[in-house]
């Protein structure tokens, strides 16, 4: 029989439900999804990959298990695609550049192994700034479109992630986050985006951006689906040394709905300052609902979050200039132009630089040990702005466009988190008036390992409100 | 090689443009401008001693975006940290 469109929008934790009840069929499930990549593909360019075979017979051997009465847990039978960064053996795996566009590795990331011995079906690959860090639009494989305005950027660098959540062509994905390529993709895509604490998710298998700075972690449709992604991939890895032998918790019994006596912490300056009118309004009226369901307000400062952007960059760009260093010299033609231009800059940094932005990282956990003395989770907005017109390919090609300056400081709230290490979830809280109408991203920042203090404040929130149930205006 | 220093203290500028009047904005502008500009021959010679694969093109491109990074990051080097204040710490020596 086949699937309903209604049910290709349902969180996976619903469809796992109806496939444990045998109510849903995970061969006609993923025919569906397959189906619908197949008309929206051309339009909104998220997929790099389409494992179809794969997916079907991943799919027909989940069935049969089900059948048997092998049910594997809550992703089994359900559709889900990687951003093409990770590596999966047998598989092309392009980092969405001309660089790497021919690679098949011969391994398999601890990530998507994980979710495969979940039994959750590999539906293909996503599209991706360059590295996790080009244009998005002279990268390898073109831009990946805004679902809610095709005319308009789905953020980076996990574009494609948040281009098939938001247009139902996959329940779930895996993005990467080194600045904020999870979080920007959830708050300009009005889906989820958890960037957890550094060490609870391997990044074996994962192209590398910048080594101390990267993460790996889930982007759904619904923070209970976030949850679910997280306790499968979550866990120690001998593979990536950086991961935490901790134990790691029962994720759903963080989704309570009840948040009362819980403190949000709300930065006085930086954090929430250069705010377009209608995030500020979404963001202020996101404040007072989850003060409406008990929580309590309270003013946080983080005195140097306005170096967090700045200090960041020299970070990730001195470390990817030293990860891409061969390439660069082998085959820069095949890059990017703005990744090589970045890169290139980059060997320009004096040892002095990165070593600076690394005392502002110690500066700036030390500040956030203190706000968490004063609040369990700090909310910030997903961004100061909605998103943008895709670039035209020149201006794309260099950040240093015509006509236009410095800033002194660069901005931005999710970088804060790449420096710490500390976990945040970007969910939806709200959309602009329009036309078009487009989304808009609440972030909520926690204590080192507490997703679970995120997940009960965002399912809360979420359960309160109905913004992750629009569907933007796209169909086959 | 043996010229004036070109630098220029950048809170020294901006005391005297204070002195003068001006608001701090004002002052921010002026005081990036009065930074050293980064030229060609410097940054030639730079790429020289990282292992001279700059061709001109992209020693063109590097120069654009090597100055815009002396501007963004000028704000971080002016920032006075205490001396207690190391580097975040990255190498675990028990792993």
């Amino acid at each position: 029989m086949p699937v309903a469109a209604d049910v290709l929008f349902l969180p996976a934790r619903e469809q796992g439900a109806l496939i444990r009840a045998r109510k849903l069929s995970p061969v006609e499930l993923t025919d569906a999804y397959l189906a619908r990549i197949e008309a929206l593909n051309p339009r909104t360019n998220a997929f790099i990959t389409v494992t179809a075979d794969v997916a079907r017979r991943q799919a027909a051997a989940a069935e049969r298990e089900i059948v048997r009465g092998r049910y594997r847990g809550p992703l089994h039978g359900i559709p889900y695609a990687p951003k093409d960064i990770l590596a999966t053996k047998g598989i092309l795996t392009t980092n969405g550049s001309k660089v790497t566009a021919t690679v098949v590795p011969d391994y398999e990331s601890t990530i998507t192994a994980r979710l495969a011995e979940a039994g959750a079906i590999l539906a293909g690959k996503l599209n991706l700034l360059e590295f996790a860090m080009g244009s998005g639009v002279v990268s390898g494989f073109g831009p990946s479109r805004n679902p809610w305005d095709l005319a308009r950027t789905p953020s980076g660098s996990s574009s494609g992630s948040g281009t098939a959540l938001a247009a139902a062509m996959v329940p779930l994905s895996i993005g990467t986050d080194t600045g904020g390529s999870i979080r920007g993709p959830a708050n300009f895509c009005g889906i989820v985006g958890l960037k957890q604490t550094y060490g609870r998710v391997s990044r074996y298998g994962v192209t590398t951006l910048a080594w101390s700075l990267d993460h790996a972690g889930p982007m759904t449709r619904t923070v209970a689906d976030a949850a679910l992604m997280l306790q499968v991939i979550a866990g120690h890895d001998p593979s990536d040394p950086t991961t935490t032998a901790d134990v790691v918790p029962d994720y759903s019994q963080a989704l309570t709905g009840d948040v009362r006596g819980l403190r949000i912490g709300v930065p006085t300056r930086f954090l929430t300052e250069g705010l377009a009118p209608e995030i500020d309004r979404a963001y202020r009226a996101a404040l007072a609902v989850v003060r409406g369901l008990g929580a309590t307000l309270v003013d946080v400062d983080v005195p140097h979050a306005e170096y967090a952007t700045n200090a960041g960059w020299v970070i990730a760009m001195a470390e990817a200039a030293a990860f891409h260093e061969q390439r660069l010299r082998t085959s820069p033609e095949l890059f990017d132009p703005i990744v090589r231009e970045r890169l290139d800059a980059a060997r320009f940094y004096a040892a002095t630089d990165y070593i600076k932005a690394q005392r502002v990282r110690t500066l700036l956990m030390q500040e956030m040990q203190t706000v968490f003395t004063q609040c369990d989770v700090m909310a910030v907005p997903g961004g100061n702005a909605l998103p943008s017109p895709l670039e035209s390919p020149s201006d794309a090609g260099t950040d240093v466009k015509l006509g236009s300056t410095a800033s002194r400081f660069r901005g931005g709230t999710t970088f804060l988190g790449n420096m710490t290490g500390l976990p945040a979830l970007v969910l939806p809280c709200g959309f602009s008036a329009g036309p078009p109408a487009l989304p808009i991203g609440l972030q909520l920042y926690g204590r080192a390992f507490d997703e679970s203090t995120l997940f009960r404040v965002g399912h809360a929130y979420e359960q309160a409100t109905d913004w992750h149930r629009r569907r933007p205006p796209l169909s086959p | 090689m043996n010229g004036p220093d070109p630098s220029v203290d950048r809170r020294a500028v901006l005391q005297i443009l204070g002195a003068l009047g001006f608001g701090a904005a004002t002052a921010a502008d002026l005081a990036a401008q009065a930074r050293p500009v980064v030229s060609p021959g410097t940054l030639q010679q730079a790429a020289t001693l990282l292992d001279g694969s700059f061709d001109a093109a992209r020693l063109g491109v590097a120069e654009r975006a090597v100055q815009r990074n002396q501007e963004h990051m000028a704000a971080m080097r002016e920032l006075v940290l205490d001396d207690a204040v190391e580097p975040a710490p990255i190498f675990a020596p028990s792993r």
